[in-house]
Formats: structure tokens, C-alpha cells, sequence
């Protein structure tokens, strides 16, 4: 039961982050895309968007990887 | 010739690893050897085989040429790939390793049959799998010998014959393991491709300043997130789905959980998969905007958005690098053929055909286990090969039909079977086969809602259907309900 209830604990934290990606990918694409502002020619909008997003997703899955707990996966029945 | 040494020195560096893997295979069940690589995979191998079994040509070709019509919208939306990795080992990687381990499961399917004791869902379940992955190894197969063709001025049929045969016989011989130690290379190699294109582009084009500069005046809707009605709303949220949240039920993701040695490999490919996914999505597509600086005119006038980055390496990379260049892109095919392959063959020989003579009270003796493993993973491979022969049309939608198909088949199924214990036969059965035929027949007659890819139609009816059947249908019995639960 541990076992379950940590890794239901797991995916639950993993679909909060989902939903915060989500919205930053909202705001910082759509968000920003109204501001007059550009860096080597490209959007503001469009460097946040993107490589924003990506690094965001990076953060995400440090702050996952450090919160998912080790465990000893065998356990056969 | 002389173009072609890198390239074939690749394919035949792919065959050594595989001839090698074998060598040192020993020991273990050959089963569990031959298709899940003896659960031993560390961070490293399983974030890279991930990423390069879900990254296909389509990702390298189709995908940057449509960033070269469309623009910036279009980077904006592959960028929701960067949740693939996280996603689906954050949700599915520690639970599926576990009860993996607990009922000696080696494929998917194993474990939905355990969950749900199902002959009627492991079966259909298989099905799915062999024949959505068989549609997107022929887009693999065809996408991959056109880009050789177009690039290296050789015949389309060589192209095949070349990489085609290679990626078969590799993956027959060296199963899982095999599979994941080329997908690594294959991965190295993708990055190593859209960097040299990527400076190869600039330097043709002037730098990323002057190019976009141009193309700014030029075609203003490239820099805007609608891009002028060629992204609308919809295309965004049903790329979310297909392409970001849906992918956690893709078999051949959810079977790298089966496949890794410990939590912590886990935790690292985590890290490892996001950073990597995420360059090549950005790199690649936005090498595909760049592309304007090196080409004139639309897709249309270089011959289709598919031709877009092979005239991209013709046009921007020395001749002498051009065998070299696209080593990239065919990786991206082949590493992808070869991770659909070793599952579709596991699909057949452990989820069908070991299964059916268990029933009968048979054992499989290993040797003939063995020689049958090798055999389907080649038949199914040739099989695939001759159906790119005579290419069939559309390969971007065969991809993204096959892609939709299969997350309606087992997304819900997955989610609910491991951590719902309301979930029971009935609802799995419901929604996997309800799910896909619906989602098959809007497909087949081009029935959409708000304009919505078909994914949408297929993903509620799997829904609605699973929680119907679940509501009507006969509890799980407790026996499974502790073995799944109380671990």
C-alpha cells in the first residue's frame, strides 16, 4: 500500500506540474505577444514561448526528480 | 559514393552494436532479455531511447517544413513536447517498473491483463499496437528513403534497401537492448545533425539577424502566434493532446518503464530526456524558419514542405559533410522503426502467441522462443519494407492517425488501471474498443467537432465509455485488487 500511495502521491505532483507548464506556456507565448519587443529579429513572444517553455519544462522535471522518492522496485509475488 | 561513407559506416556501426549486444546476452529469461532488456537500463540509455523512439522523421522533416511555411506558431506548438519525458515517467515510470517486476510482466499488455483479466482487451489490445505501429514504420520506412533519395541523388528503392534492411536486422538480432543502445547513438546523432545544420544555415543565410530581418518584411504573419489563420486555437489545443498530455499512453513510451534498472536512472532520465527532447523540437523547427535564408520562394516552390530540409542540406552544407548531415534525420527514422518494431514484435510472440499456448497448459521451450522472437521481429520488419516499396501518400497523416489511435486505445486504460480501483473489465473493454472504432470511423469519414482533430471524439467516447462500464460492470475481485494495490 506504501508502495501505491507514494507513486499515486508521484503522479499527482507530476500532473500539477503539467498544469503549470500549461499555463506558463499560456502566458508566456499568447501572453506576451502583444509586446513590441525583439531579440536578433525574433519575438519576444515567440523566445519565451519556446526556449521560456523548454527551460521551464527543465526546472519541472528537476524539481520532479528530486521530489520522486527511491525506492526497491522488486517485489514479486 | 564518397558522400555516402559516413552514412554507411553508421549503418554498419548500428549492426556491430547489435551483434555485440547479443554476444554478451546471457543468462536471465530470454523474454525478459530480448524485450525489455533484462530491466537494466540506466538514466542515460533510457532518456535517450525514449526520446529517440518518440522523435520520428516527421519531427525532423515534416515538422521543420512546416516551420518554414508557417513560422513561429509552429515552434511555439512542438515545444509542448517537452512534457513527453517528465510526463509519462513521472506518471507511469515508477508503477509500471513495479508491478512489472511483481507479475514477471514484459510488455504492456501483460499488465493490462493482469489488471484487468481480460482475454478480449489483451487481444485487441495487441492488435492495436501491431497494426497503428505497422502504419507508422511505413511513414518511418518512406519518410526516411525519400529524404536519401532527395538528398544523395540515389534511388528511393536503395535508400530503403540501405537503412531499410539495416534497422531490421539490427533490431531482429540484438532485440531491446540493441534497440536502446543504437537509439542512443541515433539520439547523439540527431543533435550532432541539427547543430551542423543549424551553422551550415546561418553562415549561407548571413546570420539569424539578417535572415530574420528579411523574412520579417517579407512575410509579417511569421512572427505572429495565429501566424495569420494557419494556427488556429484549435490546432494548438489538439496538439496539446496528441502530441503533450495524450502521450503518456503510448505503449512504446509506457514499455521504458518496464525497462529501466532503478529509481534513480528513472529520476535522471527525467532531467536527461526533457533537456533533449526540448533542444531538438526547438533546434530542428527553427532551423526550418532559417531555412528561408538558404531557399527562395514557399515550400510549394521547393517541392512540398517534406523537401524543405532536404533542400536545405543541399543548398547549405559543402558537399564533402552532406553523407554526414544526414545521418540525423535517417536516425530519427530508424530509431524510431526500431522501438516500434522490438514492441510490435513482443505484441505478437509474448501477448498472443506464448500466452495461447500457456492457456493450453504448454511451455515454450527457449531455444524455440528464441528462434520465433528473432523470426517476428524480421518478418514484421520485411513485411513493413515491402509495403514502403510502393509508398503510400500522406505519411504525416498516417503518423498522426497511428499516433491518435493508440493513445484512444490505451490512455485511458493505463490511468485507470493503475490507479483507480473502481476501474473494472468492463469500462477497459468499452473504452479501448469503443474508443478506437469510434475514433477510427470519424477518421475514415472526416467527421470533426469544432474542427478538431479526431483525437478529441476518440479520448471523451474512451472516457465516457470507461466510466459507463465501470458504473454497470462487476467489480474487480479483491485477489487482483490486492495484488495491484497493496504493494
Amino acid at each position: 500500500m506504501i508502495k501505491y500511495i507514494e507513486t499515486l502521491k508521484e503522479s499527482r505532483m507530476t500532473l500539477t506540474a503539467l498544469i503549470f507548464l500549461i499555463v506558463f506556456w499560456l502566458i508566456a507565448g499568447f501572453g506576451t505577444s502583444n509586446v513590441d519587443a525583439t531579440f536578433f529579429n525574433i519575438p519576444l513572444w515567440a523566445i519565451l514561448g519556446t526556449v521560456g517553455v523548454w527551460l521551464c519544462g527543465v526546472i519541472i522535471a528537476v524539481l520532479l526528480s528530486r521530489s520522486i522518492k527511491d525506492i526497491n522496485l522488486d517485489n514479486k509475488n | 559514393m564518397a558522400k555516402l561513407v559516413p552514412l554507411l559506416i553508421y549503418m554498419a556501426a548500428m549492426v556491430a552494436i547489435s551483434f555485440y549486444v547479443r554476444k554478451i546476452q546471457q543468462g536471465g529469461s530470454f523474454l525478459e532479455s530480448y524485450f525489455v532488456g533484462s530491466r537494466q537500463l540506466g538514466g542515460f540509455v533510457l532518456a535517450m531511447t525514449t526520446v529517440a523512439t518518440y522523435s520520428s522523421v516527421s519531427s525532423f522533416v515534416g515538422g521543420p517544413g512546416m516551420a518554414f511555411e508557417v513560422g513561429f506558431g509552429w515552434l511555439y506548438m512542438a515545444v509542448v513536447q517537452v512534457t513527453a519525458v517528465f510526463l509519462v515517467l513521472g506518471i507511469f515510470g515508477k508503477r509500471v517498473a513495479i508491478l512489472a517486476r511483481k507479475f514477471n510482466a514484459v510488455t504492456v499488455v501483460d499488465i493490462l491483463r493482469a489488471r484487468y483479466k481480460s482475454e478480449l482487451l489483451a487481444g485487441f489490445g495487441a492488435l492495436a499496437i501491431v497494426l497503428f505501429f505497422s502504419g507508422t514504420m511505413t511513414a518511418q520506412f518512406v519518410g526516411g528513403a525519400k529524404l536519401f533519395a532527395a538528398v544523395t541523388g540515389y534511388s528511393y528503392e536503395s535508400g530503403l534497401l540501405l537503412f531499410g534492411l539495416v534497422v531490421v536486422i539490427y533490431t531482429s538480432i540484438g532485440g531491446f537492448r540493441a534497440v536502446a543502445i543504437t537509439d542512443t547513438c541515433c539520439a547523439i546523432m540527431m543533435m550532432t545533425g541539427i547543430i551542423i545544420l543549424l551553422h551550415y544555415v546561418l553562415s549561407a543565410g548571413g546570420g539569424v539577424e539578417a535572415i530574420l530581418g528579411k523574412l520579417s518584411t517579407e512575410r509579417p504573419e511569421m512572427f505572429e502566434p495565429f501566424s495569420g489563420g494557419k494556427m488556429p486555437w484549435t490546432l494548438y489545443l489538439t496538439q496539446w493532446l496528441l502530441v503533450g498530455v495524450c502521450t503518456i499512453g503510448l505503449p512504446q513510451s509506457v514499455v521504458r518503464g518496464i525497462s529501466y534498472k532503478d529509481t534513480a536512472g528513472m529520476r535522471q532520465a527525467m532531467i536527461i530526456g526533457t533537456v533533449v527532447i526540448g533542444f531538438m523540437n526547438i533546434g530542428i523547427n527553427f532551423v526550418g524558419i532559417l531555412a528561408h535564408g538558404v531557399l527562395t520562394g514557399d515550400a510549394a516552390a521547393n517541392g512540398g514542405v517534406d523537401n524543405v530540409i532536404p533542400m536545405a542540406i543541399v543548398t547549405a552544407v559543402p558537399e564533402e559533410l552532406v553523407g554526414f548531415a544526414i545521418i540525423g534525420p535517417l536516425a530519427a527514422s530508424i530509431s524510431t522503426i526500431s522501438g516500434l518494431l522490438i514492441v510490435a514484435s513482443s505484441a505478437v510472440v509474448k501477448d498472443v502467441y506464448v500466452h495461447w499456448k500457456s492457456r493450453q497448459g504448454i511451455d515454450v521451450a527457449p531455444s524455440t522462443m528464441r528462434h520465433l522472437s528473432i523470426l517476428t521481429t524480421a518478418a514484421m520488419g520485411v513485411i513493413v519494407f515491402i509495403v514502403a516499396l510502393t509508398p503510400p501518400s500522406l505519411i504525416w497523416l498516417i503518423n498522426m492517425f497511428a499516433f491518435g489511435g493508440l493513445e484512444t486505445a490505451f490512455f485511458w486504460t493505463l490511468i485507470f488501471g493503475l490507479y483507480w480501483k473502481g476501474a473494472n473489465k468492463l469500462g477497459a473493454e468499452l473504452s479501448m474498443i469503443g474508443g478506437t472504432l469510434a475514433y477510427c470511423a470519424t477518421q475514415a469519414i472526416g467527421f470533426k467537432i469544432f474542427n478538431l482533430h479526431q483525437i478529441t471524439i476518440g479520448i471523451t467516447v474512451s472516457l465516457l465509455l470507461f466510466l459507463i462500464g465501470s458504473y454497470f460492470g462487476k467489480r474487480t475481485d479483491e485477489m487482483t485488487l490486492k495484488n495491484f494495490f497493496d504493494d
